[in-house]
């Protein structure tokens, strides 16, 4: 006989498990950080891997099982804040303990507070946005104007990263070949380190405001491991007062992060940002196309318009000098009308003159005196008119209206 | 005779007509006068008729104009 008690594996295992079975019904609130969360899809259990870590000492490790129903409900009220369980997420989990004599030790999580979750980062976030907006510093970078065309670009990233492949293929192979300029200034992109090294380039950068029109950090590909740097108050503030626009293409999928929000836009890609770069263009391009149209149908129509007037011109012109060329005949018709008559009316006025002299003359003639029986005396040739100086003896001659005769005065009467 | 305008002539007849008519003129100077009258008009009718006549052959190239 062998000289030792020997227990099977399995006697062991009921005894550990009888151990625990004082446990099984009981359950508690752990807090624990979920290393990989191991979902099946096919049967919809999750095998999270849990551990509990000090700065970057693992303190405690356990195997843990979410069954189906359970993983429905905790997704469901993730799903209400906006989150999804997933790696590297500290939870707290409400579990009870297991032994299974093939599977081991593992803890079942029944349920996973969300308010937890939401967590230190969350409010850390939720501080820092409120810090940003209380300085007046959110919209800050948003109320920057961005150049019309933003041709050159400092551009945040690392020469490596396939964010920054991403970033420079869209923009070498734009369809319309548009010229754009970018300069690399190279940052660590992910962990705490991310924080200092971002802001010293923007700070780099924010030196030469007149040489860029704005600044991209581009980070892409990598885990999403380190993330909450970009929730950090300290960079998203170099970010809002930065004296140019900041674009963020750090391919970043669920909640924005605060360096995003403050960002001047943020694009869940960068080749969605390098994208709207080159759409800048285009738009710019479409509109001066859209003028060119505008200024030549708007040119043609004031032609049109400006000829129609000129027709009308015309008119008037051919109408008025017409009239007028009429109105000048017509009044020198007229005036000659006038010469004739008043010529006519002056000539009949000085033979009407004429006559009435021709009047007086006729009255003037002293044979018509002799005809009403006067005479006209003479002596020697000259007219008497006074019987003083004559004396008898004198011959005097009469004419008569017919005839005349000579006598000789005998004597003289006084008068 | 200095050609005169158009204006000046029918000014000048225009004085001649008002003088006969207001028996301004001396007989002696009428047959004077209304030789210069119709020399007036002459040049009147004369300025008129070329005018109208320029005036519609403009007319007509301005209607002849392609705009």
């Amino acid at each position: 006989m062998y000289p030792k008690k020997v227990y099977s594996l399995y006697d062991l295992s009921r005894s550990i498990r009888n151990l625990f079975r004082g446990h099984a019904s009981q359950t508690y609130w752990v807090k624990a950080e979920i290393l990989k969360l191991n979902y099946y899809e096919q049967s919809g259990h999750a095998y999270p891997d849990l551990v509990d870590k000090q700065k970057d000492t693992l303190r405690a490790q356990f195997k843990s099982t979410i069954w189906k129903a359970n993983f429905n409900a905790i997704t469901a009220k993730f799903k209400d804040i906006g989150e999804a369980l997933k790696d590297d997420m500290t939870i707290v989990a409400k579990i009870s303990v297991n032994y299974h004599s093939v599977h081991g030790l593992s803890l079942n999580i029944l349920d996973i507070d969300t308010d937890y979750t939401l967590g230190e980062l969350a409010r850390k976030k939720q501080e820092a946005i409120k810090a940003l907006k209380q300085e007046k510093l959110f919209d800050l970078n948003k109320s920057l104007k961005l150049p019309l065309l933003p041709k050159t670009i400092a551009v945040i990233s690392v020469q490596s990263s396939k964010g920054f492949g991403d970033f420079e293929d869209v923009i070498a192979r734009n369809p319309k070949q548009f010229q754009f300029h970018y300069k690399l200034f190279p940052a660590v992109l992910q962990g705490e380190r991310a924080i200092t090294s971002i802001s010293r380039q923007i700070q780099v950068i924010s030196q030469y405001p007149k040489l860029f029109d704005a600044v991209a950090i581009i980070r892409g590909g990598g885990d999403e491991v380190g993330f909450s740097a970009y929730d950090d108050y300290s960079l998203a503030k170099n970010i809002a007062t930065c004296p140019l626009p900041v674009f963020t293409g750090i391919g970043h999928s669920s909640n924005r992060t605060v360096t995003e929000l403050v960002s001047y836009k943020s694009f869940i890609t960068p080749t969605k940002l390098a994208e709207f770069l080159v759409e800048q263009f285009d738009v710019v391009q479409q509109n001066l196309s859209s003028y060119i149209r505008n200024l030549e149908k708007q040119v043609r129509s004031d032609l049109n318009a400006t000829t129609i007037e000129l027709q009308n011109l015309n008119k008037l012109f051919e109408v008025y000098t017409l009239n007028r060329l009429r109105q000048q005949n017509t009044a020198l018709s007229q005036l000659e009308l006038q010469l004739i008559r008043n010529t006519n009316r002056y000539l009949e006025r000085h033979s009407g003159y004429m006559d009435v002299l021709q009047q007086k003359l006729k009255l003037l003639d002293p044979r018509q005196t002799l005809k009403r029986g006067f005479s006209i005396t003479t002596r020697n040739g000259k007219t008497v008119f006074d019987a003083e100086g004559l004396k008898p003896g004198d011959t005097l001659n009469t004419t008569f209206y017919k005839g005349s005769i000579e006598s000789e005065v005998k004597t003289k009467s006084k008068s | 005779m200095k050609t005169k305008t158009y204006t000046e002539a029918y000014t000048e007849l225009q004085k001649i007509v008002e003088d006969i008519e207001n028996a301004e003129i001396n007989i002696d100077d009428l047959e004077a006068q209304i030789k210069k009258a119709s020399e007036l008009l002459k040049i009147c009718k004369d300025k008129l008729y070329k005018t109208e006549e320029n005036v519609l052959k403009r007319i007509e190239e301005i209607k002849a104009y392609k705009i």
